[in-house]
């Protein structure tokens, strides 16, 4: 369980992840509860970010292109619903045991409309 | 508003790094933000893709992957200003090399779209993984 300062910025994040819990690219949105003055955000579980994976293990090079495939997908989710993240980076993307990449934080968050 | 976040299997873990130290994230995350969004606050649709460039290199290169590199804000702006970062290290494909360098455009206008992106990367990877070919160094 963990504090967050910025309620706007968390606030955003829980309209994004209603909006779009049913895209696999990102992560399950379970749901939210309010108690008081606390809110909770409850999600899937991803023990790790790209970013631990990367700098823990040697990865083979047909897992690689795997691991590149889904972000690209996530990156073509992202443009087809006009969004960009504004923070792509292998920090926000978790990674399961068996390869699958999911973004899991919408932080910056933007709709784009040029 | 006191905010939290919970997890169903283990309240314990995070979910992401965000909510570890925001300057530690201020400062990943600036090492993966287009130019024009570090020197300017200028931002354009492309800006995720400069982005997945960055990614790519530390996905097929075994040098240190850009999270990896110890840079200040003031560095960073050297080298964007200088048109120098990210380097592009040699022992990735040629071809990869080629389209991450089309990611990673200082003329955001010229960035590669998602569209080309997804049909070179998506033939790139098919013919590589037919050929048993290794997108590090040949």
């Amino acid at each position: 369980m963990v504090e967050i300062n910025k309620e706007d910025s968390i606030l955003n994040e829980f309209i994004y992840w209603q909006e779009y819990k049913d895209i696999d690219s990102f992560l399950n949105f379970k749901g939210a509860m309010i108690s008081g003055s606390e809110a909770y955000l409850v999600f899937e579980y991803f023990g790790f970010t790209l970013e631990n994976a990367l700098g823990a293990v040697s990865i083979k090079e047909e897992n690689k292109i795997k691991i590149a495939r889904q972000i690209l997908k996530i990156l073509e989710t992202l443009q087809k619903y006009k969004k960009m993240t504004r923070d792509f980076r292998p920090g926000v993307l978790g990674v399961t045991d068996k390869l699958k990449i999911k973004l899991i934080d919408f932080g910056n968050f933007y709709y784009f409309n040029f | 508003m006191v905010i939290f976040i919970i997890l169903i299997s283990n309240p314990g873990f995070l979910i992401s790094d965000k909510l570890i130290n925001q300057e530690i994230i201020e400062k990943q995350r600036n090492k993966y933000i287009p130019p024009e969004a570090f020197l300017y606050m200028a931002e354009d649709i492309s800006f995720d893709i400069w982005s997945f460039g960055c990614m790519l290199i530390d996905i097929f290169s075994k040098e240190q992957p850009i999270f990896k590199l110890n840079l200040t804000n003031d560095e960073l702006n050297k080298l964007y200003e200088n048109k120098k970062f990210p380097y592009i290290p040699d022992d990735i494909n040629n071809l990869l090399k080629d389209i991450i360098g089309k990611c990673l455009d200082y003329d955001y206008m010229n960035r590669i779209t998602i569209s080309e992106l997804s049909e070179n990367l998506n033939i790139l990877f098919d013919n590589i993984s037919v050929s048993s070919q290794n997108l590090g160094k040949l």
